[in-house]
Parts: structure tokens; sequence; C-alpha cells
């Protein structure tokens, strides 16, 4: 099971922190190996007694909230692991040496202990991505295995209790039959004692990305309406770019691959302009397919690229563009700088496109002030 | 690789040529255009110049599509095959353009300028019609997301093969005149 963890938590990391966490894995695999066969099991009981720790320690946990039991300060491995096996550590050549240099004392400061609550309570809350938290973790000082333990317990969280042999939701047709898999009975908080987190939709997410046996002919896990009430909940915001203009959360999400031009990085963000190719098919069939959502922070970051470029003092706005399609024309206001393009619909003030054209563009919007293909503009313009 | 076969004909070649030079000479200043690099590189450039050097980018643009034709028509012959559907036609071709664009930038960067002709253009006016195809697929299939119709969708790939095949015949004809 937590090969199939680290597998999917993997598929979220970039490919630099997979070579990082696979290097330090290596590592704990090859201080285990060289430890004393009594040794191997008290190594264990170093990864269980931690897990059970952050088990405990997780003050937000929905069935746990009563009994909140905050984290030691201060955890001494000589409370696990007897003196004579550390003394005989410090003999054996093929310890690796970040174990001998510093492992002696395991301890965890209050500030430590703060910043850990204080992200177990954002991710509980949806303000950051299970990815981020893991980051900010390995970011704050936090052992390996402080780590390690964390994701472990946030499955268990998911599975109900990882020690246990849960079967995984593709293995479990009785529970689909049921419902226990029904977005409507995770997602939405109908039956659930408290709103639903982001946490708690990527973990669904997540969990419908492991079921493609339940996938439908057309590929689809889910329903048109339980897809869009996903995205909904998913994107619900928007940020304002001028006084008239505002970039939606939902409508940023599904313009993402254009992200790119505009220099988001989506390596950065988890995901790969391939799957971001995907939203082409249509944001709503992308998500009934399954496909992992682009996270808030990636969205906010092409919304803030966007409006830097339209308030730059040094791009153009064109408050007379036309933008046509095929069910018409919208009377459009254009932010140009360089080979950017942003354009909003003055009607709604949405975000129509924005993204680094290609100078043929460019050049017939700086003649026309169309933007749109010929057909739509042939058809439209002469009405 | 494709074979282009150009078709010169005789007569009046050497007057065609002469006017189209100095169509191309009302349009295009190559000297004209460094120069405007050079001051957008220093960050010393107004508004119009900008708007001028990007026009003449474009142009350059052409040539550079010119070059990379092949690659063009490897997409357009594989997509007649049938080796690639419409979602990975119109994603690829678009990327391609992008991808010229791209250079362009890396070239003028260096000043590296790329000369314009009628012929470039003629043939970047060609792939313009594709690159509209492809904008109105995907636009096409981001409404019939929120408005779901299988049947429109069938209609929206057929009407796209049929447009792209009309395009493409007067791409090959247009190869074989030069």
């Amino acid at each position: 099971m937590t090969a199939l963890l680290y597998y999917s938590i993997s598929l979220d990391l970039t490919e630099d922190e997979i070579i990082e966490i696979d290097s330090q894995v290596a590592n704990n695999r090859e201080f285990v190996r060289n430890l004393p066969s009594n040794s191997k099991r008290k190594a264990k009981r170093v990864l269980l007694y931690a897990t059970f720790i952050f088990q405990l320690g997780q003050p937000l946990v929905p069935y746990a909230a009563a009994v909140m039991v905050p984290l030691p300060t201060q955890i001494s491995i000589e409370h696990l692991v007897s003196a004579e096996v550390l003394r005989s550590n410090n003999q054996c050549p093929g310890i690796a040496p970040i174990i001998k240099a510093k492992m002696d004392k395991m301890i965890l400061t209050d500030q430590q202990v703060e910043d850990l609550n204080i992200i177990c309570y954002k991710l509980q809350k949806g303000s950051i991505t299970l990815d981020k938290a893991v980051l900010k973790l390995r970011a704050g000082g936090f052992y390996d295995w402080a780590a390690l333990a964390f994701i472990i317990y946030m499955f268990s969280l998911q599975q109900g209790n990882s020690f246990q042999n849960v079967p995984l939701p593709h293995q479990d047709p009785f529970g689909w039959l049921s419902g226990k898999y029904d977005s409507r009975n995770v997602g939405n908080g109908q039956c659930l004692s408290h709103p639903a987190s982001r946490f708690e939709r990527e973990t669904l997410h997540m969990a419908k990305q492991m079921c493609h046996a339940s996938a439908d002919e057309n590929g689809f896990v889910m329903s048109y309406d339980e897809a869009i009430k996903l995205l909904q909940k998913t994107y619900p915001g928007s940020m304002q770019v001028t006084e008239d203009f505002r970039i939606g959360d939902w409508q940023a999400a599904s313009h993402l691959y254009h992200g790119n031009g505009v220099g988001v990085d989506p390596e950065s963000f988890g995901m790969s302009q391939a799957e971001l190719d995907k939203l082409r098919g249509g944001f709503i069939n992308y998500a009934r397919k399954g496909y992992k959502l682009p996270s808030i922070e990636h969205v906010r970051a092409y919304q803030t690229s966007l409006k830097t470029i339209c308030l730059d003092s040094t791009s153009i706005r064109h408050d007379d563009a036309e933008y046509y399609y095929k069910h018409g024309m919208e009377g459009t206001t254009v932010f140009q700088n360089d080979r950017y393009l942003v354009c909003f619909n003055q009607t709604t003030g949405d975000l129509i496109t924005g993204d680094k054209q290609r100078p043929g563009t460019i050049r017939k919007f700086n003649e026309t002030n169309q933007i749109g293909s010929q057909k739509w503009i042939d058809k439209w313009s002469k009405k | 690789m494709k074979q282009i076969k150009l078709v010169v004909k005789n007569g009046s070649i050497n007057g065609l040529k002469n006017r189209m030079e100095q169509f191309m000479k009302l349009i295009y200043n190559k000297r004209e255009h460094l120069e405007l690099l050079k001051k957008k590189k220093s960050g010393d450039i107004s508004r119009d110049d900008c708007q001028k050097c990007l026009k003449y980018s474009a142009l350059t643009n052409c040539r550079l599509d010119w070059c990379i034709r092949e690659t063009y028509l490897e997409l357009l012959e594989d997509f007649q095959k049938g080796k690639i559907n419409t979602f990975e036609f119109c994603l690829a071709f678009e990327n391609t353009g992008k991808l010229t664009s791209d250079i362009i930038d890396i070239f003028e960067s260096n000043f590296i300028i790329l000369s314009p002709d009628q012929k470039v253009l003629d043939f970047s006016n060609l792939l313009e019609e594709v690159f509209d195809l492809c904008q109105d697929y995907f636009q096409d299939l981001e409404f019939l997301d929120a408005n779901p119709s299988s049947e429109e969708f069938e209609k929206s790939k057929i009407e796209f093969k049929n447009s792209l095949g009309k395009i493409y015949l007067k791409i090959q004809k247009f190869l074989n005149e030069e």
C-alpha cells in the first residue's frame, strides 16, 4: 500500500522532487538493511511510533476532534532504540553518514510543532494542497521520517485506517454500489459534519484517478452534474483586474494550457503541458474523465500573470476591439503588451482569453482590431 | 520527406519578380527592422515603433514558416491519411506555429533577420487558414463542453475535415506552381 501511496503522491511531484525523495528513501533503506535484524524491528518501531505521534498530534481529525493531544515537543530516539544499538551503528561502516552525524536525538521544537499544526490546519481547511504541505514540511527542517509519517497519516485519513486491510476503491465494487465513493457523499458535505475542504475534493479526485475500472465507455468517471459541482467548488472565486474586468477561477483554470505562454511553468505546480493540453477538449469533460485538476495556486499564478500584463504601464488598451466566434461578435477590451493579448468581454467583464500570440495574429489584430477566425469575421461583420 | 515540385513558367517571370520586389519594399524595410530591434532591446522604444516592429516580425515569421513547410505538410498528410485525429492535428499544428514564433524571438534577440518575400507571405496566408480552422475546432469543443451534443461533435469533425481538405488542395496547388 505504501508503494501505491508513494506512487500516487509522486504523480503530483516534479521530477527533481521525486529524485530527491527516491534518493532519501534509498538512503533510509540502506540504513535499515545494514542494521542487525533486531535493529530492523526497532527501526520499524520508530516509523510506527512517529506515525502514531502524528495521528495523535493532528488537531483537526474529524473523527478524533474531541481528543486533542498536542505533539510532544521533544522525541528522543533513545526512548525507542537502545544505546547499545546506537553504539553498534557507529561501528558499522555501511551506515549512511546522515544517521551517524545527527540522528542521536530527534527534536521537534515548539516552533516546529506550531508550524506543523498550522500546515495541517491549512490542509484541512483547503487553503494549501497536499503537495504544498509536504514541501513545506520538508522545507521547514523536519526530519525525513516525520515527513514520511505525515504522508502516511494523511492517506490514512483518506482510507480510514491505513494499517488495516481496507480495499482500494477499484477493488471495492460494493463500495461503489453503496455510494461510498459517490462525490455527493464526500465532496458536497451533505453526509459530513463539516464543509468539504479542498483536501477532501483532491483526495476524492485522486480516488477517481485510481478507479479507471469504474469509467463508462466514454472514459467518464462522474456525471456531468457532478463534474460541474466539483469545478464550482474547486474554482469558486475570481481575481479583479480593473474596475470593469475580472478573471474567474473557473475561466482561468479552463484556459490554463495558455499559462506556459505567459511564463507560468506547469511543472512548478506538478503538472505537465501535455496534461494541461487535455483541457482543450473541454473543462467539464476533463473533470468527468477524472484527470488531475490544476491547483488553485496554479490558477492564481496564471491570473496574476495576466493581471500584470493588463496593468503594465507599457501595455496598450484597446477598448474598441471585436471578438468573433461561431455564435456572433462580442465587444472586447484587449490589453496588449508586445505579443501578449488579454481579452475581456465588455458585457460580462469576464476573461475571454490570455496568451502569447503568434506574430501573424498580432499583425492581423493591429490592422483590424478584430480577433477570431476569418470565417466568423466574414460572417458576422457583414450583418 | 515531401518532394516539392517546382514549376517555373517562362515569359513574364522577370517582370513578375520585379513587381514582387517593389511590393516587398513597400511593406518591409530590413534596415528599419534592425534599428527597431536594437531600440527594443535597449528598452527605449515608442508604442508606434513597437507595433511596427511586431509587424515586421510577422513578416519574417512567414519566412520561417516557409523554411519548415515540410513539417506542416507532414502534419497535413498524417491527418489526411488518418494517422492522427483532429484533436492531435490541431494541437500539433498550433504548437508548430508557436514554436516558429519562439524561434523568431531568439533570432531577433540576436539580430538575425530572415528576409520575407511575396511567395512566403502567400504560403503563410494559407497556413493562417489552417490556424483559423484549428482555433474554430477548439472553440467548438469548448462550446460543446457546456452544451454536450454528440451530433454536433461529429458535425464539427466532419466540417473540419472537409475544410482542411480544401485548404490542403490549395497548398498543394500553390507549391506545385512555385
